[in-house]
C-alpha cells in the first residue's frame, strides 16, 4: 500500500514539473527550422520550387530532399545533411547546375524602358528606379537569382559575374614553393 | 644592449645571405613600361586619377584611395599614361586586378617637391606627409603605414625592425648599412610625431655592420635609442616574436601590439618615411634583393615599383627553366605570371633551380612541427582540419595565429606544404564568412520587403473595408432620413401622400351627417341638371347632361348605399 503511495506521490509531482516545463519553457515555432534557414544561401530564388529559402527550410524540416538548392551547391547541401544526420545526396540536376562563379544581374541601361517589372520581381529590393526611369542593379544587394531576367520586355537584363569581391580567387590547398635551401619546389 | 629573451619554437635554416649582401645597391636600367597596381593593397579599392594618354611626371599621384586602408600610388618615372586594364599579380593567375601602364620617355622628369627640415614640421604635418606618400610596410605584409600609426594612439616604445630572418634575404641588411641616415630621418619623424619616450632597434646576431652603421648614424644624429641583437633563428623578425624577444610580453590573442603601448615598424618602412616627411618623396621604389642558387648577379637592387619581373630575367641564369619566387624561401610565392609588377611588398626575389619537387608523404604525427611552431599551435591537427575543411575545429585550433612563417613546412619529414594548407583554410574561412554575412544581409532584405508587401496589402485591405463601412454608414443615415422626411424620396413620398390622401377622404364617407348632406348636394344637381337637359336644344348636349345625370345617379345610389351600411351598422348598436 506504502509502494503504491509513494508511486502515486512521485507520478503526481513529475507530472506537475513536467507541466510547468511545458508551459514555462515552450519554444515557439520550430528551432530546425531555423537552423536550416541559416545554411540556404538566402538568394530567394525559388529554384527549389519554393517561394523563398524559408519556406524551402520549412519543407525540408517536414521530410522534402535536401538536394534541390543550386545556388548553395553541394557545400550547403553537405552542411544540412550534416545538421539532420543523414547522408548527403549529390545536387538534383533538375533544379539548376551549381556555378563557381557568382553571377549578379545587370541592367543595360540604354535599352531600359522604365516598366519596373523588374523592379517587382527582385526579391531583395536591389534594384532601383521608378516607373519610365531608368533602373539599375545594386551590385552589392543583388543575390544572383536570375528573377528579374524573365519579366523584362526589352530583354535588357543578363546575368554577369559579380565584380565586388566574391569571385576573387582563393588560395588553393596546396600549391607550394620552395621551402628551406633544399630548394624544394612542390607542385 | 637590453637582455633578449626567448621564443618558444622556431628553426635554424642555412642563411645563404652572403650570396647578396657583399656590394652596395644598385640600380638596374628603368624599363620602358611599368605597371602599377591600382589598389596597392590587392584587398582595399583605390582608383586611378589619371587616364590614357595623360604625361605624368615622376612623383605624379597616379591613385586616390577609395577605402581607408588603401594606399595612394605615385609614378616612379616620367612618361604617358599607355593603357589602365586588368591584370594577373604574381601568385595567382586567376586573380586579375586594375593596373596602369607607364610607358617612360627617358626624360627623368620630376614634379617638384617642397622638402622641409624636419625642426620645421609640427607632428600632424609629419603625419600628413606620411599619408599621402602611399606607404606600405616594408616588411612584407603591406598593410597601410598611416593606419598603423593611425592605430597606435597610446604607443610610446617604437620598436625598429631590423632583424630580416628569412634565409637569403640581405635588403633590409645593405639598407641599414647604406642608409642608416634616412632610417634614423624615419625614426626622428615618428618619435617627433608620436612623442615617442623609447625606441629600440632589434637585429640579428649576423649583421654586425649593419648594426655597427646602425649604432654610428643613430649618435650622428644625436638619437637616443636602446639596442637588441637577438641570435639568428628564424622567425625572429615576426612582428609579435620580435616583441616577445626584446621585452619578454606575449601580444595576446586578437590584441595588437599598440596595446603593449608598442609600435613597431621595419627598417625600409622607416626610410621610406624619412624619405617621404623631409623629402617630400612618396615611395615609387624599393631595394629588392634579387638572388637565388640560379641568379646571374645575386645582390640588392633598387627597382622601380611597377618593373615587370620579365625585365629581370637577365638575372637568371637558365632563364626558361629557373624558378622564380617572390619573397624568401619559407614564406614567398610562386611566381606564376612574370609580366606581373614588383610591389612594394617584394622585399626578395628569389631565383633557384627546377627541381623536380618531392610529393607530399603521410604526417606520421612526428610532431616535429609542433615543435618548430614559433605560435605553439598545433600544426598537425591544422592539417587534418584543413583537409576536410571543418571550420569549428579550425577555429578553435586558433587558425588565424598562423603567421605563416613555414617552419613547420622545413621541420616536416614528410615534406607536407602545411602552411599552403592553412593559406587555403583561411581564405575558405574568410570567404565562408563573408558569404554568410551576405546571406544574412540577403535574407533580411528579403523579410523586410514580405513584410513591406505584407502590411501594404494589409493597408488596402483596410480601406477597402473603411469605404465599405462608410458606404452602409451613408445608406442608414439616408434610410433614416426618408422615413421623417418625404421630399427626399419622391416616388416613395408621393405614394405615401396618395395613402395618406386616400385614408383622410374615405374618413368623411363614413361619416353618416356627411352622407346625407352629400346625397342632398347630389339629388339638387341632379334636379339642376334635368332642368339643363329639358333647356338643351341640340343632340350633342343632350348626350353629354345625360352622362352627367347617370354620373349623379351613381354617385347618389353609391351615397345612399354607404349610408344604408352605415346605419345597418350603427342600428344594432342602438
Amino acid at each position: 500500500m506504502v509502494e503504491l503511495l509513494a508511486l502515486l506521490l512521485l507520478t503526481t509531482i513529475f507530472g506537475v514539473v513536467l507541466g510547468y516545463a511545458n508551459v514555462k519553457y515552450r519554444v515557439e515555432g520550430d528551432p530546425v527550422v531555423d537552423q536550416i534557414d541559416a545554411l540556404l544561401p538566402q538568394t530567394q530564388c525559388g529554384q527549389c520550387g519554393h517561394p523563398g529559402c524559408r519556406p524551402y527550410a520549412e519543407a525540408i524540416a517536414s521530410g522534402e530532399a535536401i538536394n534541390k538548392c543550386p545556388p548553395g551547391g553541394q557545400p550547403t547541401i553537405n552542411s544540412i545533411a550534416d545538421l539532420l544526420g543523414v547522408d548527403a545526396p549529390s545536387l538534383d540536376e533538375e533544379h539548376g547546375e551549381e556555378s563557381d562563379i557568382q553571377l549578379v544581374a545587370f541592367i543595360d541601361e540604354p535599352n531600359c524602358i522604365g516598366c519596373t517589372k523588374c523592379i517587382q520581381a527582385c526579391p531583395v529590393d536591389a534594384i532601383l528606379g521608378a516607373a519610365k526611369l531608368m533602373h539599375t542593379v545594386i551590385e552589392s544587394e543583388c543575390t544572383g537569382c536570375d528573377l528579374c531576367v524573365d519579366p523584362c520586355p526589352t530583354d535588357c537584363i543578363e546575368m554577369i559575374p559579380a565584380t565586388d569581391g566574391r569571385n576573387v580567387a582563393r588560395w588553393k590547398q596546396p600549391d607550394l614553393i620552395a621551402t628551406s635551401e633544399r630548394g624544394i619546389v612542390h607542385d | 644592449m637590453i637582455k633578449v629573451h626567448t621564443i618558444p619554437g622556431g628553426i635554424h635554416p642555412e642563411t645563404h645571405k652572403s650570396m647578396s649582401n657583399g656590394s652596395a645597391a644598385e640600380r638596374i636600367p628603368t624599363p620602358d613600361r611599368l605597371w602599377i597596381p591600382v589598389s596597392a593593397g590587392l584587398k582595399y579599392e583605390s582608383e586611378p586619377i589619371v587616364n590614357v594618354g595623360d604625361s605624368v611626371k615622376r612623383f605624379t599621384q597616379l591613385t586616390q584611395p577609395k577605402h581607408a586602408f588603401a594606399v595612394a600610388s605615385h609614378s616612379p618615372i616620367s612618361g604617358t599614361v599607355a593603357a589602365i586594364e586588368m591584370r594577373s599579380v604574381v601568385a595567382m593567375p586567376e586573380r586579375q586586378v586594375l593596373m596602369i601602364a607607364i610607358d617612360n620617355d627617358g626624360n627623368n622628369e620630376s614634379e617638384r617637391r617642397a622638402p622641409m627640415a624636419l625642426d620645421e614640421l609640427s607632428g600632424a604635418q609629419i603625419l600628413d606627409r606620411i599619408s599621402r606618400s602611399g606607404i606600405q610596410g616594408q616588411g612584407g605584409a603591406g598593410f597601410s603605414t598611416q593606419i598603423k600609426i593611425a592605430a597606435s594612439k597610446q604607443v610610446t616604445h617604437l620598436i625598429v625592425n631590423g632583424v630580416e630572418c628569412e634565409p637569403y634575404i640581405t635588403a633590409d641588411d645593405r639598407l641599414m648599412r647604406d642608409y642608416s641616415d634616412d632610417i634614423m630621418l624615419g625614426i626622428q619623424c615618428i618619435a617627433k610625431a608620436m612623442q615617442l619616450t623609447q625606441i629600440t632597434l632589434g637585429t640579428e646576431d649576423n649583421k654586425p655592420q649593419a648594426f655597427e652603421a646602425m649604432q654610428n648614424a643613430a649618435a650622428a644624429a644625436n638619437i637616443n635609442m636602446q639596442w637588441g641583437v637577438v641570435p639568428t633563428k628564424y622567425p625572429s623578425g615576426s612582428e609579435k616574436q620580435l616583441i616577445q624577444l626584446l621585452t619578454g610580453q606575449e601580444v595576446a590573442n586578437g590584441k595588437l601590439p599598440a596595446d603593449l603601448g608598442i609600435l613597431m615598424l621595419n627598417v625600409g618602412t622607416l626610410a621610406a618615411i624619412g624619405r617621404a616627411v623631409v623629402h617630400d618623396e612618396p615611395v615609387t621604389e624599393r631595394l629588392v634583393t634579387i638572388t637565388g642558387e640560379a641568379c646571374e648577379r645575386p645582390g640588392n637592387y633598387w627597382v622601380p615599383l611597377g618593373t615587370p619581373i620579365d625585365a629581370l630575367q637577365t638575372f637568371a641564369k637558365d632563364g626558361a627553366k629557373a624558378q622564380w619566387i617572390q619573397g624568401g624561401p619559407m614564406m614567398g610565392v610562386r611566381v606564376t605570371d612574370t609580366t606581373a609588377p614588383i610591389t612594394q611588398v617584394t622585399n626578395c626575389l628569389l631565383i633557384q633551380p627546377a627541381v623536380k619537387s618531392t610529393s607530399e608523404m603521410p604526417c606520421i604525427r612526428c610532431s616535429a612541427c609542433y615543435e618548430a611552431c614559433p605560435m605553439q599551435l598545433l600544426p598537425q591537427q591544422l592539417l587534418w582540419h584543413a583537409k576536410s575543411n571543418n571550420e569549428q575545429k579550425l577555429k578553435a585550433h586558433n587558425l588565424f595565429d598562423c603567421i605563416e612563417c613555414g617552419a613547420c613546412d622545413y621541420v616536416c619529414p614528410s615534406d607536407i606544404p602545411l602552411v599552403q594548407y592553412y593559406r587555403a583554410a583561411k581564405d575558405e574561412l574568410r570567404a565562408a564568412e563573408s558569404d554568410r554575412v551576405r546571406s544574412e544581409h540577403a535574407r533580411n532584405r528579403f523579410e523586410q520587403r514580405q513584410a513591406r508587401l505584407e502590411r501594404i496589402e494589409q493597408e488596402k485591405i483596410a480601406k477597402r473595408e473603411a469605404r465599405k463601412k462608410a458606404a452602409e454608414a451613408k445608406k442608414a443615415a439616408k434610410q433614416v432620413d426618408s422615413d421623417t422626411t418625404t421630399s427626399d424620396k419622391p416616388k416613395a413620398g408621393l405614394l405615401a401622400a396618395a395613402m395618406a390622401k386616400a385614408e383622410t377622404s374615405k374618413a368623411p364617407a363614413l361619416s353618416a351627417e356627411k352622407l346625407t348632406k352629400q346625397v342632398s348636394n347630389l339629388e339638387a344637381q341632379l334636379i339642376h341638371q334635368q332642368q339643363l337637359l329639358e333647356e338643351a336644344g341640340d343632340d350633342e348636349k343632350r348626350a353629354k347632361i345625360d352622362a352627367r345625370i347617370k354620373n349623379t345617379r351613381i354617385k347618389i345610389d353609391q351615397a345612399k348605399a354607404k349610408l344604408a351600411s352605415i346605419d345597418d351598422q350603427e342600428q344594432p348598436n342602438a
